[in-house]
């Protein structure tokens, strides 16, 4: 950084370039204090006033120390020096796009500093600002051409803006100068990620008979012979050329016969293309699925026979596939019937398919049965175990379910599968302690689930939590995974400047895309939709609190409270004495982490700050999208009454799309509700934007009474549910905590219903939880001995 | 069903000791105390799973002990799952160790409590060179008739003598122990 060139005398001028040094060298107690010293020599002095301002930030002052870089920016708006500054406290902040502003401007005020500008344009690549990415990489370029690496960056910023005649001829240059260099030789990865980039840039720019040249030109430079047919393979895609196409993809299959990918390519390349000359057994499974009748038959006998005189274990995952078609349910179910009197291998593996067979076509109770009799016939096989899991599972019976899981884990204890399989089970079975007890078995000591950013395992606990109605250390696990997802985003930053100069342009492009659907996976769009869930459960809590506080209360009331507040307190006991919120770790580490969600819902104190934060939510929420429709539609549900009491119609109009996209048979009916509500909203509506809604404007009656026309009602819920859609179309209110019901799914849709389920209410299940956990805690000790 | 299935050896360690833990559970009619399955962890040099096609099937364990200041190995527990019996893992097990005991010179005899009613344990014993050498009275307290033989196999019986046959009363010694 440039020290300032005003107003200071020798001695001073040297203070400052100290500071400056302590800056760098983040020392930043000692910077504020020396600061302040030259300060009361030169108090007028913008440019020292920044560096106490960037001090000050850093000394837990963030707020004032942005205030104050401000303030000394605008009192002397030359200083490059102080935009500098300025642009830092943003950056630290990780408010990019104000850093590259104040950036720029330091650039501009005439700081001549290469490396800010290289900051600077890593930074507009990572606030996807491809123009001054581009305008800058063309300053750094035109500044030290003789740098191969200015070359590259330049070329990938033309590229990301669409200037492929100006990046094909920065090539040519840079690859003249990558000749010449005869000090740096490139090598030969370098040179293979180079050539083959050059490909995939000709590709881009529609260019296909210069990518062809490329691709025959540069076969020798090139070493990731996968990505070169993968490139190849597109690019005769696109050219029409279908028998070149077919070559490449048999090529890929060549290095790679175990990708199923690859042959789903040959096929689209060629849909005639018989896969059967292909003799594995990936190619002959899934081949099965096209045949039928008595070939079906033979072929299957034919596929299934080696794995059972080889014993593999396998088998069921190479068929599943097959469980779409009915009509080879039978002639499966039989082949495998037909393994049960030779070898005693044979009848475990006859026993453990056939159990997995009925649990495919959900006749849980037979297929508990058969694991049993597995069991039975082989104990030591751990796999039967967690088949017995699953299926206890399905049928909700949770605890059971766990101490299946975990007689496998127990059978292994070396096996990190089984034991995350194991937690999952313990935290249906609401066991969070026990859960974090046996995390730990194979963490490193010291490490713990939250630094290492294990999310399956903190949306588990908060799913947990929110069941048991825990909301604070509910919240504050799904806000720690939403705080992930970020992280995840800006770790990014320092990859960018590292890829160019390794030439891995392409995997950068991948990492672009990888990043900009991040939120399109699973576990985010599963957070988001239980944070959002979460959020409306504080929501009412806090109205009825504000109503008990506002009411004046009679002596029964008082009781009631009273009471209430009893069972409070018993709850929190319970939960210390449990440790249900994570006390297996340390104080510091829950504070850090806020584990408690104390700090959370501290923050969350009026209906406004939740709606704030649901936004938060929401507003990611909304625009992912994940192959799953379940999974979609399970947190896509949660926005519908948030939308139309925020009365947003266009966000609204695309929340019905989502809904209806996300439709299964298992879900029709609930979907139809959300769409009731979403629809009754849109014809209420009459505001400026009425003209995109009015097309979804529709007769409500109508578009009911044709639904329920269409569909069968069969389980307790869907009459709710019909029950409430009615309740909607007359504008009445539905009084969900009337409601009873035992049953999961029913829980689900209406959290605040009676319940006789242990899960909704306080949990019966604590004897046994304790249970559990003494019984863990005990065969840790002896194995501790054992160890030793 | 392929000719001689081979069995596997796999070393019992605490990783696996449930693995153990349930094979002689379901194998022999005695019940362990934990602190048992705990000690045959220190046995490790004279004990193995037996696995066939990655499972296991069976298990041995044995211990040296210190007779008339001779060396003997003493079987403690042996058993193959039902399901996998007539196989001739039972013979691969007992090979193992008598292959293990071999290598160890001054051990010249392997010994072990067999119940008096066990038939078919005898049969497969003496089979494999074991003879009766003691009839113990009163060895179990949990199973009828509660009698047990002492087995003893010489390794070298073309230089060692013979062992001759004795009985012995498990409550007398014990009364006598008392007194």
């Amino acid at each position: 950084m440039k020290p300032a060139q005003n107003s200071l005398n020798a001695k001073q001028s040297g203070e400052f370039k100290a500071l400056v040094k302590l800056l760098d060298a983040k020392d930043y107690k000692k910077g504020l204090r020396n600061t302040e010293k030259l300060l009361e020599q030169v108090p007028d002095n913008w440019e020292v006033v920044s560096l106490k301002a960037i001090f000050m930030y850093y000394n837990d002052e963030q707020q004032k120390g942005l205030e104050l870089a401000k303030q000394a920016v605008f009192k002397n708006l030359g200083s490059d020096f102080c935009w500098h500054i300025y642009g830092l406290i943003y950056k630290a902040q990780k408010n990019y796009i104000e850093a590259v502003k104040c950036f720029l401007q330091a650039i501009k005020k005439g700081e001549e500093n290469i490396q800010l500008e290289r900051d600077t344009a890593n930074l507009q690549i990572h606030t996807r600002d491809f123009e001054g990415n581009a305008q800058l990489r063309h300053k750094i370029l035109t500044k030290k051409s003789n740098m191969i690496v200015n070359w590259i960056a330049f070329i990938f910023a033309q590229h990301l803006i669409g200037n492929y005649e100006i990046a094909f001829k920065a090539i040519s240059s840079a690859e003249q100068l990558i000749q010449k260099d005869q000090q740096n030789p490139i090598k030969k990865v370098e040179m293979n990620e180079f050539k083959l980039y050059q490909i995939q840039l000709a590709i881009d720019a529609k260019d296909y008979q210069k990518a062809k040249q490329s691709i025959n030109a540069f076969k020798n430079d090139i070493t990731d012979m996968v990505a070169y047919y993968e490139l190849q393979y597109d690019l005769y895609i696109k050219l029409g050329q279908t028998q070149e196409a077919v070559e490449a993809a048999k090529h890929l299959l060549e290095l790679q016969p175990q990708n199923w990918k690859y042959y789903q390519l040959l096929k689209k390349a060629d849909p005639q293309f018989d896969l059967s000359i292909y003799d594995n057994t990936l190619v002959q499974g899934q081949l099965l699925a096209e045949q039928s009748g008595d070939k079906f038959k033979t072929n299957f006998l034919k596929f299934i026979d080696p794995f059972f005189q080889k014993s593999l274990p396998s088998l069921f995952r190479e068929i599943k596939h097959l469980y779409k078609q009915n009509e080879k349910l039978d002639i499966i179910r039989e082949s495998f019937e037909s393994y049960l009197n030779a070898g005693p291998i044979q009848k475990l593996w006859a026993l453990m398919l056939l159990s997995q067979h009925y649990y495919q076509i959900k006749q849980y109770e037979k297929s508990l049965q058969l694991v049993e009799e597995a069991i039975t016939h082989t104990p030591t096989l751990h796999e039967l175990y967690l088949i017995k899991a699953k299926a206890l599972h399905k049928q909700e019976k949770f605890k059971e379910a766990y101490e299946a899981a975990d007689r496998a884990r127990q059978l292994d204890l070396a096996d990190r599968y089984l034991n995350n399989k194991t937690i999952k089970y313990a935290l249906r079975a609401n066991m969070v302690y026990l859960s974090q007890e046996l995390l730990r078995m194979f963490l490193r000591d010291g490490s713990n689930p939250y630094e290492l950013q294990m999310i399956w395992f903190e949306l588990g606990v908060g799913r947990t939590l929110l069941r048991l109605n825990y909301l604070g250390p509910a919240l504050a696990q799904f806000y720690l995974i939403f705080k992930h997802y970020q992280e995840m985003y800006d770790d990014q930053l320092d990859f960018y400047q590292f890829s160019i100069r390794k030439y891995t342009l392409r995997s950068l492009l991948q990492m672009f895309d990888a990043m900009d659907t991040r939120y399109s996976a699973k576990y985010f769009i599963e957070t988001a939709g239980l944070m959002i869930e979460g959020l409306n459960r504080l929501k009412l809590k806090q109205q009825d609190q504000g109503k008990v506080e506002q009411k004046k209360l009679t002596p029964k009331e008082k009781k009631q409270l009273q009471k209430l507040q009893q069972k409070q307190e018993e709850e929190k006991h319970l939960r210390e004495q449990f440790s249900i919120e994570g006390h297996i770790y340390s104080n510091e580490l829950q504070k850090k982490f806020d584990l408690s969600g104390e700090y959370l819902l501290s923050q969350l104190k009026t209906e406004q700050d939740i709606i704030k934060l649901q936004n938060q939510f929401a507003q990611v929420l909304i625009h992912t999208n994940y192959h799953n429709k379940e999974i979609n539609f399970q947190a896509f549900k949660q926005l519908v009454s948030f939308y139309i009491q925020q009365n947003r119609p266009l966000l609204s109009v695309k929340l019905l799309n989502k809904l209806r996209n996300n439709q299964t048979e298992s879900n029709k009916i609930v979907n139809h509700k959300y769409q009731l509500m979403l629809i009754q909203y849109l014809n209420s509506y009459k505001g400026p934007q009425l003209q995109y809604v009015q097309e979804y404007q529709q007769d409500l009656n109508k578009f009911d009474a044709d639904f329920w026309k269409s569909v069968e009602i069969k389980s307790n819920l869907d009459k709710i549910i019909k029950s409430h859609c009615e309740h909607i179309l007359q504008n009445k209110a539905f009084n969900v905590q009337q409601l009873e019901s035992n049953d999961l799914e029913f829980l689900q849709e209406y959290p605040n219903a009676k319940t006789t389920n242990p899960f909704y209410t306080s949990d019966p299940n604590l004897e046994w939880q304790n249970n559990q956990i003494s019984q863990f805690q005990q065969a840790q000790q002896t194995q501790q001995v054992s160890q030793q | 069903m392929e000719q001689n299935p081979k069995l596997a050896f796999g070393e019992i360690n605490y990783k696996n000791l449930e693995q153990f833990k349930v094979i002689t559970q379901k194998t022999l009619p005695v019940t362990y105390s934990e602190n048992f399955y705990i000690k045959i962890l220190t046995y490790s040099d004279f004990s193995t799973l037996g696995y066939y096609n990655d499972i296991a099937v069976g298990a041995i364990t044995a211990r040296i002990e210190e007779k008339d200041g001779r060396k003997t190995a003493y079987i403690m527990t042996f058993g193959v799952l039902d399901a996998y019996r007539r196989l001739g893992f039972g013979t691969q097990l007992l090979n193992e160790l008598i292959n293990r005991i071999r290598s160890h010179e001054e051990i010249r005899t392997i010994y072990l409590h067999m119940w008096v009613s066990n038939e078919i344990g005898f049969q497969f014993y003496s089979r494999h060179g074991f003879e009766k050498t003691t009839y113990k009275k009163n060895y179990y307290t949990d199973i009828d008739p509660p009698h047990c033989y002492i087995l003893t196999k010489r390794l070298y019986p073309d230089v060692d003598p013979p062992i001759p046959y004795t009985e012995e009363d498990t409550e007398k010694e014990q009364e006598i122990a008392q007194q």
